[in-house]
């Protein structure tokens, strides 16, 4: 048996993993930073978040505040769920030819089916 | 970046690295030891052809009482080189398995092995890809989780690396035992070779015999040199013809709990200080463990299985305070028979007496077992 090569197996991931990188970063400098977003029936709340689910932005109209406080954070919360598993779904389309479908399980990048109530209708490319 | 990924695959892989050392091997060697030891068989093979056609000729030539003893002494010779074939073939077989062994707990190290390098690339890509998400702040959780799944799939994967390093050496080990013999691993027949006497082979007196010579050597003549002590059956105490009674020799009378497993036992203590010879069932000439165990049933009108691993027969005894006499503890490449008093019987080189024990020499114990049922 030959001798296995630690080197030479640290270098290929490491070149294999540059080119993902260099691959990833071309991709959304074309699409623009992938972001979810969802806004409730009224449009009077909308919520914004990163890959991940991270909160980056919260649009809340005067008319929203009519229903009283708990309502509102009610609505937030599921916003932000919403807008995570688009963020999730965009990730995985803009990720998947190159990042093994195990790892963005991981990461929780999963696709949403059409018939999905929370699929993003408007943006994603179509 | 790279540094990481550097240092990240050099410690992944450093426990399969080892395992990879420790069934390391050069097929180039094994296949020569192999491609020699038939040469050397193919050889003597041919000596014992030679040696049957000169005896051929040698009878067919002359007669009288001497012919008849050389004619003896030859034959017994040649059974000799046979026995040494039949051994060398035993040896070969050895080779061969434990190379393939080998060989396949090192594909199965560099199985798990490729599988770790796969698992770091697909992280590693997964941990590039991440970087390109905005903002900064939401890249942290996503990079935790990756890593976090690869060091658990890592040491999943190692787990099974160190699983197959043991079976593999586990398997080498029985095959050495196998091989060894027992505990000692020293060479077989040795014991009750033929002496060949000077003169049946200087004056190669006899007609046709064509390019006889060789031999002449030093007929093993009484003086000076390293004193040579015998090997010889070992004294046992007269035992009664039947009943259960057997008498030790330690001096003490122990009891069986059947006519079977005594006559068994006192089967079994007749073949002290025979030779151990690998797979040998030749009482009195050389054994192996269960060689001795089934012929001193046999001859006790049990017939057990040839191998150790499978002479669980009979009954279970569940603990090591009910053993009687005859019954069996067995390993999974060795057997020994217990002959009362704390003590066991087993073929090791030669047959000998210990202490009843559960350990043997990297197999595993399988359990006591009483023939008898």
């Amino acid at each position: 048996m030959a001798e296995f090569d630690v080197d030479l197996a640290a270098a290929r991931i490491a070149e294999q993993a540059d080119r993902v990188e260099a691959d990833v970063s071309a991709r959304l400098e074309r699409s623009g930073p992938v972001v979810g977003k969802a806004s409730s029936s009224d449009s009077s709340v909308e919520v914004q978040v990163a890959p991940g689910g991270l909160l980056t932005g919260v649009t809340i109209h005067r008319s929203a505040l009519r229903h009283g406080s708990a309502v509102l954070a009610d609505q937030i919360l599921e916003l932000a769920q919403r807008a995570t598993r688009r963020a999730g779904d965009k990730m995985y389309h803009a990720l998947a030819p190159v990042v093994d479908a195990s790892q963005l399980e991981v990461l929780g990048y999963e696709p949403i089916p059409d018939d999905d109530p929370d699929a993003d209708t408007y943006s994603y490319g179509r | 970046m790279t540094e990481h990924t550097d240092q990240l695959v050099r410690h992944s892989l450093e426990p399969t690295n080892q395992f990879a050392q420790k069934l390391r091997h050069d097929p180039v060697a094994i296949s020569g030891a192999r491609d020699a030891h038939y040469a050397l068989q193919t050889s003597v093979g041919r000596t014992r052809d030679h040696a049957a056609d000169q005896r051929v000729t040698l009878t067919s030539a002359s007669s009288g009482s001497t012919t008849d003893r050389a004619t003896a002494t030859s034959k017994s010779l040649e059974q000799e080189v046979q026995d040494l074939l039949d051994e060398s073939a035993e040896i070969e077989k050895a080779v061969a398995e434990a190379a393939e062994t080998l060989h396949v707990g090192e594909i199965k190290n560099d199985q798990v092995r490729d599988q770790i390098i796969k698992e770091i690339s697909a992280s590693m890509k997964a941990l590039a890809a991440v970087k390109s998400i905005q903002p900064p702040e939401s890249r942290a959780a996503a990079s935790r989780d990756i890593l976090m799944k690869l060091q658990t799939k890592i040491s999943r994967l190692t787990g099974q690396a160190a699983t197959f390093s043991e079976q593999t050496i586990n398997q080498l080990t029985d095959i050495g035992t196998r091989l060894g013999g027992g505990e000692q691993s020293t060479s077989t027949s040795s014991a009750s070779s033929t002496k060949v006497g000077s003169s049946f082979n200087s004056n190669s007196g006899y007609s046709g015999g064509g390019d006889s010579g060789g031999g002449g050597g030093g007929g093993g003549g009484g003086g000076g040199g390293a004193v040579h002590k015998p090997r010889l059956p070992v004294a046992i105490p007269p035992q009664p013809g039947s009943g259960v009674a057997i008498n030790l020799p330690g001096g003490k009378q122990v009891m069986a709990p059947n006519e079977t497993a005594a006559k068994a036992v006192r089967n079994a203590l007749s073949q002290l200080g025979v030779p151990y010879v690998w797979g040998g069932t030749a009482r009195g000439v050389g054994l192996d463990c269960s060689g001795l165990t089934m012929t001193s049933y046999q001859d006790a009108g049990l017939q057990l299985p040839r191998t150790a691993a499978q002479q669980t027969v009979g009954a279970e005894v569940p603990s090591i305070d009910q053993l009687l006499p005859g019954d069996l503890v067995v390993w999974s490449g060795h057997v020994a028979m217990v002959i009362g008093d704390g003590q066991m019987i087993e073929a090791g080189d030669p047959v000998q007496i210990s202490k009843i024990r559960t350990t043997n020499a990297g197999q595993s114990f399988i359990g006591f077992y009483r023939p008898t049922g």
